[in-house]
């Protein structure tokens, strides 16, 4: 059983850190930010398996949903305006 | 390795990436990106360590909530910031400014020396 | 928005930053090996005064009793920060007009009411289960953001006077409540313990309708009450 535990947390903090990394290199910003998004569902995974269910409902509603929505959003403005600019 | 310790070293290897974004990369918000990884980071050592005895201690579970919603605010404001960069300079990256050539400079002192 | 290729000195920057960052990383794991593995910390003292602070939920005893100061600060900051962004938009920027589609309309309708009680239930349960003010809040508001998306805009009744009272409203209860505990208990924020329990779920309450309206409107980056553009408009003439 505790084998079967211990497994279970070293693939959730190998795919946090594999996650981490593709977020910071992966080449199109879309990309890393829908990574970041799943990061955050990963860190509420995390937050449950070290017994902070408290943490885990605010990271899931605060870092993985409104975090990324504002990111997201920005993104949408920023190429918006670079078509706006394009086209003048 | 205790999984308290097991998570702490994950939270310190999601450190050092996010560390990593903040010194490699140029564009602003894949740095704002990057601070938040650090945060998460900082987050996870604090709880993990927390968790060391039989029951979690809820001091830096409490401190690590108040941390997550300061830090959705600061990363709003950062991102109003890129926004307005984006809207005055149309650019997203941070460089050095470049001096502008001699040739021009030297120009404009002189204009300044004949209004004066 | 793919990345300029990377130049000789971009390379070599990229190999000191990762130099860097990798003696950032061992330091932090070679002290958390250094620390010592037995409890230290809160933990006990607040599992033996939990019976004063008037809830049963740990955490939200710290956030709300024990720790006060902190969290009322903490709505603070979001005040701050939302003053900051909305000065810093650009003027004549507003939301996207967005496409009004019957499918998304209805779907959105439908899932608002239930969210909103999730967030009271999540507000309520905080006192004996993890929940709280601030998950409350932060599901409030990502409701409120799928409306924003889904093109939807607050009421006509919505003027810019309510919205602001509204993002100060969790501030000022709180700092009212500190203020009314000193000639009870003579104690900032010391609430008198047998309705400790009423005193943290007004806080609460205030407070995660003012921390989800903070973080809608960081969202849609510009205030959303009528009435606002009127005003500037006046103001130019």
């Amino acid at each position: 059983m505790s084998i079967i535990v211990r497994l279970f947390d070293l693939l959730l903090v190998g795919g946090l850190l594999w996650l981490c990394w593709q977020v910071v290199s992966a080449r199109e910003l879309f990309r890393s930010i829908v990574l970041f998004i799943v990061f955050g569902l990963l860190m509420a995974i995390c937050w449950a398996r070290l017994q902070a269910p408290d943490l885990a409902l605010a990271e899931a509603a605060i870092g993985a949903g409104i975090t990324g929505a504002l990111f997201l959003s920005t993104l949408g403005a920023i190429r918006q305006r670079d078509k706006e600019l394009s086209n003048e | 390795m205790t999984t308290a310790q097991l998570f702490a070293i994950a939270g310190a290897g999601i450190v050092a990436i996010g560390f990593y974004a903040q010194l490699a990369r140029h564009n602003l918000i894949r740095k704002i990106l990057g601070l938040n990884l650090m945060g998460s980071g900082v987050f996870l050592i604090l709880v993990s360590l927390a968790g060391r005895g039989e029951t979690p201690d809820s001091v830096p579970q409490a401190m690590v909530l108040t941390g997550l919603v300061v830090s959705v605010s600061a990363t709003a404001l950062a991102l109003a910031l890129v926004r307005r960069l984006h809207r005055e300079s149309g650019r997203l990256d941070w460089v050095m400014p470049t001096p502008p050539p001699p040739e021009l400079m030297s120009e404009d002192e002189e204009s300044d020396d004949d209004s004066h | 928005m793919n990345e300029p290729a990377a130049t000789n000195l971009d390379r070599s920057a990229r190999f000191l930053a990762g130099i860097g960052a990798a003696f950032l990383g061992l330091g932090l794991v070679w002290a958390i090996l250094a620390l010592p593995q037995v409890e230290v910390g809160l933990g006990e003292t607040v599992r033996r005064n939990l019976g004063v602070s008037g809830v049963s939920n740990p955490v939200t005893a710290v956030l709300l009793n024990f720790r006060g100061y902190d969290t009322m600060l903490e709505v603070g900051v979001l005040v701050l920060a939302l003053i900051g962004s909305q000065a810093l938009r650009g003027t004549g920027e507003t939301l996207p007009e967005v496409d009004r589609d019957i499918v998304l309309d209805s779907v959105v309708r439908v899932l608002t009411p239930p969210l909103i009680i999730v967030a009271a239930y999540m507000l309520w349960i905080g006192g004996t289960e993890p929940g709280g003010a601030f998950q409350a809040g932060a599901i409030l508001a990502a409701g409120a953001v799928i409306l924003l998306l889904a093109g939807l805009r607050p009421p006509r009744l919505w003027h810019w006077m309510i919205e602001r009272l509204a993002v100060i409203a969790g501030f000022l209860v709180f700092a009212l409540a500190a203020l009314a505990c000193i000639p009870l208990t003579d104690h900032l924020l010391g609430y008198p313990q047998s309705s400790a329990k009423y005193w943290i779920l007004a806080v609460e309450g205030v407070s995660a309708l003012s921390i989800a309206l903070i973080l809608t409107l960081l969202f849609a980056g510009h205030p959303l009450g009528r009435g606002m553009e009127r005003d500037q408009d006046e103001g130019d003439r």
